[in-house]
């Protein structure tokens, strides 16, 4: 799976002149995320504020990114089990963090489709981990509602491989879905904000796990 | 994952890095399409309603502060402009420090509308006519805003930027003015016109009224006679361009038939005004659908205007996330 990141990145570095003439944003964005948890014993849930960066290349119709994003989560009670069946500590904070590569091509006005890779790991405090990475595709729209307000949304599904303490480990699939609005600040500058909510349902060991994120998300951004 | 990590960042230094290279050497502007709406859209909306003239002859107005916050969420949200400074209540020092900061803002090529709402007065000896802060005192003239200084501020203003344009809500308004009205002929207001007008320097004013007294509230639409036919004609313009002298014209004849002040429009004379015009570009009509009835040069500015929001708008929507 690393290779493939590699080879991703290098495409992205060797992309022609044309990429100097692009428009570049940065951008940063908190969410309010809750992660609750189902496993084949227990339930569970914890909120946190995941904090997410991102850059972003558009030329013509295509566009392509990196996004990065992390947070620590605080389960109460019960958590995640270790990938070693290890039953979870209680009130030691699990770190997930997550990398998107993507690249998208807006076959309509108001619309795109786009592909790419997520990786996302878990990380307990003993250094125990659990990675998802797959490769996937999306469809992102946009509908403008004023010339300074636009509503967009996002739907993306994936197959992932599961890794378990760096060993292949089952299966599992994610569906992302985000709902939100947008407003251009000046020429520059944007904020938005709306509503994520992600699934993560896999199987590891012959136990069938599902964990869903969502929550308020809100976030600005600076094109060049 | 610290490897990713490493290299995503790097990754995005190296955008970063890009980015900069581009801002710190030639800045290769995307040319203009038309000609027609480049440039920065400045406006400074200028309201005093809380007068506090201890000697009683400035009272408060009512409808300034909502008629300004009505033009200002008008000129962001439907007219493309980017850079809007609501100034309320405002002193003597405070206008003329602002229209100094906003000479120093604007650069060549921009689109500047000044609006100001409050008082007026013309000296009837001298011929002279005012804005009134609100820390005016009484009949001590030099506690007010002479027409020349406005003239004088907006002339430097022009001096840079391509377009320039007054709206003045104020009793004896029209004393900014020394020409008469100048409008286009509207029936041939199409698009080659407006190409020219966007070309050529223009320092306009559109004022509430001549030399005389105007109305502080309209019935009970809480703004003035004069910002509310304004902002109704911003409102219901059904055109991708409109221009200032399309917009005086259509101002003047719905004050004029509702109430007895007559809104005045022309330029600033001394100021480099080229007869161009103050073009506003409708935003909002460019996200509707062109109607069948539409005419064909309706319908090509439609399309332009939405190629050009929608490639704004799509360079500034957050990445999608899986």
């Amino acid at each position: 799976m690393k290779n493939l990141f590699f080879l991703i990145f290098l495409s992205l570095l060797i992309v022609p002149q044309a990429v100097f003439a692009a428009d570049y944003s940065l951008a940063v964005r908190f969410t309010n995320s809750k992660w609750s948890g189902e496993e084949s014993k227990q339930n569970f849930d914890a909120s946190t504020t995941v904090v997410d960066l991102s850059g972003k290349i558009h030329h013509q119709r295509f566009y392509g990114g990196l996004n990065i994003s992390g947070g620590k989560y605080n389960f109460p009670d019960n958590g995640p089990n270790h990938p070693n069946n290890v039953t979870y500590d209680h009130d030691k904070p699990l770190t997930k963090n997550s990398v998107d590569l993507i690249a998208g091509y807006e076959f309509w006005s108001h619309g795109s489709v786009f592909i790419g890779t997520k990786s996302i790991e878990i990380i307990w405090p003993n250094n125990d981990k659990i990675t998802w990475a797959g490769v996937g595709a999306g469809l992102h729209a946009f509908h403008p509602l004023s010339s300074k307000w636009i509503s967009y949304g996002s739907f993306s599904l994936m197959p992932m491989f599961v890794d378990a303490n760096d060993k292949a480990a089952g299966r599992g699939a994610y569906v992302g879905l985000e709902l939100g609005v947008n407003y251009l600040l000046g020429k520059r500058f944007y904020l938005h904000g709306g509503l994520r909510a992600e699934n993560l349902s896999y199987q590891i060991e012959n136990e069938s796990n599902n964990y869903g994120f969502g929550g308020l998300t809100f976030g600005a951004g600076v094109s060049f | 994952m610290k490897n990713i990590f490493i290299i995503c960042l790097c990754l995005l230094t190296c955008l970063h890095a890009d980015a900069f290279a581009i801002s710190r050497g030639i800045d290769l502007e995307k040319p203009p399409v038309t000609g027609i709406g480049d440039g920065k859209y400045y406006a400074l909306i200028i309201a005093n309603a809380d007068y506090q003239d201890k000697e009683g002859v400035w009272q408060p107005l009512n409808t300034t502060i909502s008629g300004a916050h009505a033009l200002s969420n008008m000129l962001q949200e439907n007219y493309h402009f980017s850079d809007v400074t609501v100034l309320e209540n405002s002193s003597r020092r405070e206008v003329l420090l602002t229209l100094s900061e906003l000479n120093r803002k604007v650069k060549i090529g921009d689109n500047v509308l000044v609006y100001y709402a409050g008082h007026g007065f013309l000296d009837n000896h001298t011929g002279l006519g005012y804005w009134i802060p609100v820390d005016a005192i009484g009949n001590d003239h030099t506690t007010y805003i002479r027409n020349s200084t406005i003239r004088d501020e907006l002339g430097v203003i022009a001096k840079r930027a391509r377009h320039t344009l007054l709206i003045s809500d104020s009793c004896f308004s029209g004393s900014l003015l020394r020409t008469d009205t100048r409008g286009p002929e509207i029936a041939v207001a199409d698009q080659a016109y407006y190409e020219k007008m966007a070309q050529k320097k223009s320092v306009q004013i559109i004022t509430a009224g001549g030399i005389e007294f105007v109305d502080d509230d309209f019935g009970d639409s809480g703004l003035s006679p004069f910002t509310h036919f304004l902002l109704n004609e911003l409102k219901h313009n059904n055109a991708v361009r409109l221009s200032a002298s399309e917009l005086a014209y259509q101002v003047k004849k719905a004050v004029s038939s509702n109430v007895s002040q007559t809104p005045q429009a022309g330029i600033l004379q001394g100021a480099g005004d080229e007869l161009g015009e103050f073009i506003f570009v409708n935003l909002s009509f460019a996200i509707k659908m062109p109607k069948e009835n539409d005419d064909d040069t309706q319908v090509k500015e439609t399309e332009i205007i939405t190629q050009e929001l929608n490639q704004d708008i799509r360079r500034r929507l957050p990445l999608p996330v899986f």
